[in-house]
């Protein structure tokens, strides 16, 4: 695994689509879905959601930094 | 006591135990289940939730996910199914609310339905969030997808309605004993 671009991208981020939030800690990812009260789904709120894919094919260029 | 005045007495007391039959048969007519939650929808005092979802994980990845209720929500679970690509490869943490223990932990989680409302009715209610947690640990990308029925239901109503089958329960759990052979 590739240590230094893991550590770039630690730290929390924001979907500009969506506005979810998650924190990302080396292979680890953290989603904060705040209620929602869609009656059909509640994630993903759109179909193309960074955060749906794995975190080694998640597009950070994307994603706003948040902190 | 005359014999009549013995009749009026006994058909007072069958009458009694019909009026309480009547209020149990109610009880549980409102109370069931599905009936509950149907009367809620119908009233507005409760929103349908269906979620589904299809997640990839990288090898020795950790997706987490919160679901934070709408504020002055709960949600009672109704249904729920999770399929995973390959059985015993993922280790499932699931947290409810504030609790210091996790509500569920699966080592090595296989693909499984529940049905909450038959198997524990109204025992799956989140008050605020609830908090998934999969690791995969397998050294190829993974996938699980998942699927859930439930309700958000005004905390205030919730609140209310538990109280009143506790009442309930407490009042009819422990009934009178048989009467005394003559």
């Amino acid at each position: 695994m590739n240590g230094k671009k893991d550590k770039e991208r630690n730290g929390r981020w924001r979907c500009p689509t969506c506005k979810v939030e998650a924190y990302v800690k080396d292979r680890a990812i953290h989603v904060y879905v705040e209620g929602h009260t869609s009656a059909a789904t509640i994630w993903p709120l759109h179909s193309d959601c960074p955060f749906t894919q794995d975190i080694d094919h998640i597009d950070f260029s994307k994603l706003e930094r948040v902190g | 006591m005359s014999e009549l005045e013995e009749v009026i007495k006994e058909l007072k007391k069958l009458n009694d135990t019909n009026k309480k039959l009547l209020e149990i048969q109610g009880l549980q007519f409102a109370l069931e289940p599905f009936r509950y939650i149907t009367r809620k929808l119908r009233s507005g005092e409760a929103l349908p939730n269906t979620l589904s979802y299809y997640q990839i994980i990288a090898p020795a990845g950790v997706f987490t996910v919160t679901f934070a209720n709408p504020a002055g929500y709960v949600w009672i679970g109704i249904f729920q199914s999770i399929e995973v690509s390959q059985n015993g490869v993922f280790e499932f943490t699931g947290y409810v609310d504030d609790e210091i223990l996790p509500k569920s932990y699966v080592p090595r989680m296989v693909s499984h339905v529940i049905n909450w409302s038959e198997t524990i009715p109204f025992g799956h209610v989140i008050k605020e969030t609830t908090t998934l947690t999969f690791i995969n640990h397998d050294i190829a990308n993974q996938w699980l997808e998942a699927d859930s029925m439930g309700i958000f239901l005004r905390k205030d109503v919730w609140e209310r309605d538990v109280r009143l089958m506790d009442l309930a329960a407490e009042r009819y759990m422990y009934p009178e004993p048989p009467p005394s052979p003559p």
